[in-house]
């Protein structure tokens, strides 16, 4: 018997990190016919992405495209998995999918389905120059996701609206932002950015999850087929590489210069990036903090 | 449930209960609590819209909205904005209908400070709208010039709105921020013409007054005494942006200080006028807040519902060139502005609208400023207009919605004519961005 | 006026003046931090935050006030020309009405509240707290404006709105 699960997306359809699940949802529409499909209701227009942990938590979604970022007041730890620098399929390879899952089940009522965004780097925006790991006298707009490391490293911390970012950056409000590399251009940030800060650090981490109660009345064969394309999706992580390295260029073609430190800076600027990250998951949960760090870090 | 049906239900019984005189924000409540039971499966939907209400309200971009608000107050409160129109009323002579004009002057350089069509209405409308009707203005020449210019907020940079269409939609924001100045102006020049016209034609709308024969110093004391100084606001909220001191909403924060000081320095601050500024900045606040919440539950339910996505795809189904497309994504989008509000018009449509304006070849500034144009349109058509709403929350007790409808009804209707001419010609979107690139 | 009334009046204005004072520190607030971070590269922690609770705060607080003001909005179009005897009729449905969605939302606002509550969700931006603070103004509004609604049904007249004074 076919059932039909509810899907929303924490991201307006058609952009960056909704792509990978929609295309997700296609697959599963194509060999799960009289099996499993899924009915894409929609996006933030639909649930607030900030409340799509709990609808999905809940049962008034059955499956979610969410990032940890919009969950933490049901999973605190969640944190940690931008922090990964391997691949998904790794941690499936090492156990710590498994482990992921289940703490989300045991947190939050949902099924750890696939994971997306392997490979898409975090990375620092500016309007002005830097030629050291040093961010000292620049106001940077930050997300939880960079304030442990942008603060250790000086910045004035703010946090701007989304709807402000434009204007701020344009009026010299703010110096810069942290985003990953895929997703500026989108926005239309590029217009009002000039330099990108090279390497990158951490990983996107959009997650397809899936409610648990739901998840237990599906059939062996139900949830097959979700597996199945969940693993398929996650094969096309890979092609971020190509993407971003698109994405890169349309930056430098929209005049955004990349700032390379030199290799000493450059360790240090990683070496920050995940000594605070992983502090600020320790506070919350050291013992899983410790485990997930073993086999989320190469 | 099929989303026709969803449709129909949730728009009919909302048009029903207002109707009925149930307040605008309940009215959403009733209906969204209705439609999330059979939409959102049940009581766990229900309680998720109880959360959804409070996230939308928990929103920093809507802050400026008290704020702006407690600007216009201040300067209301203190006298300091009657004495300015007083005396712009003392050089701006001979010209039918003046007040009128005065309005749409005063709103066109407004929007050059607040990015808030919601803040720039209740502001013109706090200041203003006392002043006309003590002078015998029709209500209609009053009231429509107010929220008609209020509105253009949203075209003239700053604007929170023209960002998220550029950035939802992948126009570039720079462009699209100038795109819309020429279509703020041109709206301008024929509101003034409008009221002209209607001013000779029925001179009753707009009584001319009497003034007493003045010298030319009689005339232009008060100007400079009263209104001159009030450029420092202007320098205050502008020149903090400019300057890179501030975003648009500091820059409202600062406004309120400086309206205060403006305040201070004519003396005329008392802790009784203070107060009052401030009760009365709660109740028009709290008032929109509290429907933008019952509001953007609502929208939330229809489009889980599936009823917004399938009015979009059956009128994108029809196979149409570029004009029919263009004219076909205008329609939805008045008749969507009709019942939803800005932000969720946009983020139902772009999905849908942006790929298929690529493929037949439509000028995405164009898009832009027909999504801009629509919404601002949005904000003044019944029955969910925000800005008729702010509208009833500033004018005296004895106005009725359906003053206000009749009173916004010509200048929907200069609107809707520029938005035809824009698709007539494209030019008055692209041009100006054009130079502007060279 | 009996005793209950002068002392829901009292609570309704409390509530409203409280809402009146967040707006004033918001306005207040941002100032400073811009003086702050332009001249001594500092700023307020989370004020970007607290803003937003604050907003969610005002509102819900002071909306009992507002309707006890007659001030939220209705559309008069039918009821303006409705003869007195069925705009009786129609007061008294708009006040049932009312009562009752304000009843159905109060529950299940506290729904939300006790589950909260009892998972322990944690806020984490700038600051961390338990996430049912957040629950708690929606309810208290809805309760207040539930019971506002049923005064309005007991007393009738006072049609016509209160003046806002603009
Ligand atoms: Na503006
Ligand atoms: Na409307």
């Amino acid at each position: 018997e076919e059932v039909t699960l509810r899907g929303v997306s924490a991201f307006a359809a058609g952009t960056t990190f909704s792509r990978p699940f929609e295309a997700f949802v296609d697959w599963v529409n194509d060999n799960g016919k009289g099996v499993v499909q899924i009915e894409l209701v929609g996006g933030p227009e639909a649930v607030p992405p900030f409340e799509l942990g709990n609808a999905v938590s809940t049962g008034v979604v059955d499956i979610a495209n969410n990032t940890t970022a919009y969950y933490p007041n049901l999973l605190a730890w969640g944190d940690a998995l931008h922090l990964a620098t391997n691949t998904v399929q790794e941690q499936r390879e090492n156990g710590c999918f498994d482990l992921i899952d289940q703490r989300h089940q045991q947190d939050m009522n949902v099924k750890f389905l696939a994971r997306t965004g392997d490979h898409i780097e975090f990375h620092l925006y500016l309007t002005k120059p830097i030629d050291k790991p040093d961010l000292s006298g620049l106001t940077i707009r930050t997300t939880p996701v960079y304030r442990a490391m942008f603060e250790k490293l000086g910045a004035t911390l703010v946090r701007t609206a989304p709807g402000e970012v434009y204007t701020a950056l344009e009026r010299g409000a703010i110096d810069g932002y942290g985003w990953p590399v895929q997703g500026v251009t989108d926005l239309g940030w590029d217009e009002q950015t000039k330099y990108r800060i090279d390497p990158g650090f951490y990983q996107v981490d959009v997650n397809f999850l899936v409610n648990l109660d739901k998840w237990n009345e599906l059939t062996d064969e139900q949830r097959a087929v979700l597996e199945e394309g969940a693993k398929w999706i996650e094969a096309k992580n890979a092609e971020n590489v190509d993407i971003n390295a698109k994405e890169a260029g349309k930056q430098a073609e929209a005049g955004i210069e990349t700032i390379e430190f030199s290799d000493a800076d450059r360790d240090l600027w990683l070496e920050t990036a995940q000594t605070e990250g992983w502090a600020a998951v320790t506070a919350v949960d050291a013992d899983l903090s410790e485990k997930l760090q073993a086999c989320l870090v190469k | 449930m099929e989303w026709q049906l969803a449709l129909a239900l949730m728009l009919g019984g909302l048009g029903a209960l207002l109707l009925l005189g149930l307040p605008v924000a309940f009215a959403f409540l009733a209906v969204t609590l209705v439609g999330a039971f059979e939409v959102l499966g049940g009581e766990r939907g229900l309680v998720q819209l109880a959360r959804n209400a409070a996230q939308s309200i928990a929103n920093f971009q809507l802050a400026p909205i008290p704020l702006f608000i407690l600007m216009g107050e201040l300067l209301f409160q203190t006298g300091v904005a009657h004495r300015a129109i007083d005396a712009v009323e003392r050089i701006v002579t001979r010209i039918p209908g003046r007040l009128s004009v005065v309005t749409v002057f005063g709103g066109t350089i407004f929007a050059a400070l607040s990015g808030s069509t919601i803040a720039n209405t209740a502001m013109l409308g706090s200041t203003l709208l006392p002043g006309m009707l003590k002078r015998g203005y029709h209500p209609s020449m009053a009231m429509g010039p107010i929220m008609a210019s209020g509105a253009i907020a949203m075209l003239i940079p700053p604007s929170a709105l023209a960002v998220l269409v550029g950035s939802l939609a992948g126009i570039s924001i720079a462009g699209l921020l100038v795109a819309g100045v020429i279509p703020a102006l041109l709206l301008a020049v024929l509101f003034v013409v409008w009221i002209v016209g209607r001013s000779i034609a029925n001179p009753k709308l707009a009584p001319p007054d009497d003034l007493p024969e003045m010298t030319l110093a009689e005339r232009w004391r008060p100007f400079f005494i009263y209104v001159a100084p009030l450029s420092i606001l202007f320098a205050v909220v502008i020149g903090s942006l400019l300057a890179g001191i501030a975003t648009p909403t500091e820059s409202a924060a600062l406004g309120c200080l400086a309206s205060l000081g403006v305040g201070a320095a004519y003396r005329s601050l008392s802790w009784e006028g203070l107060k009052k500024a401030i009760m009365e900045t709660v109740t028009l606040s709290v008032m929109i807040l509290f429907i933008i919440a019952a509001s953007q539950t609502f929208s939330q339910v229809l489009s889980f519902s599936g009823a917004t996505g399938g009015l979009i795809r059956t009128i994108s189904a029809f196979e149409l060139g570029p004009t029919e497309v263009l004219v076909g994504m205008i329609l939805l989008l008045l008749l969507l502005g009709c019942f939803v509000d800005q932000v969720s018009m946009l983020m139902v449509t772009v999905p849908v609208f942006v790929p298929l304006a690529e493929s037949v070849g439509i000028n995405d500034l164009v898009l832009g400023v027909v999504y801009l144009l629509t919404m601002e349109i949005g904000l003044l058509t019944p029955p969910f207009g925000l800005l008729l709403f702010v509208m009833r929350g500033v004018a005296p007790p004895g106005i009725g919605m359906r003053q206000i409808y009749a009173a916004i009804l010509p200048f929907v209707v200069i609107k809707l004519a520029v938005l035809a001419a824009i698709v007539w010609l494209p030019g008055l979107g692209t041009w100006l961005p054009a130079q502007i690139a060279r | 006026m009996n005793r209950f009334d002068q002392w829901f009046d009292r609570l309704l204005v409390a509530l409203a003046a409280l809402a009146g004072a967040i707006f004033a520190s918001i306005a207040i607030l941002i100032p400073v931090n811009v003086v702050l971070r332009n001249a001594f590269g500092t700023s307020i922690y989370g004020l970007l935050d607290a803003i937003e609770y604050g907003l969610l705060a005002a509102t819900f607080l002071a909306a009992p006030w507002v309707l006890a003001n007659n001030a939220h909005v209705t559309v008069d179009l039918l009821t303006g020309s409705l003869r007195p005897g069925a705009r009786r009729i129609a007061d008294i449905a708009v006040n049932l009405l009312g009562a009752a969605v304000s009843a159905v939302f109060l529950w299940y606002a506290l729904e939300a509240l006790d589950l909260s509550f009892t998972r322990g969700s944690m806020i984490r931006t700038a600051f961390v707290i338990p996430e049912w603070w957040t629950l708690t103004v929606a309810p208290l509004s809805m309760a207040l404006i539930f019971i506002e609604f049923l005064r309005k049904l007991a007393r009738p007249a006072s049609a016509e709105r209160a003046a806002t004074g603009l």
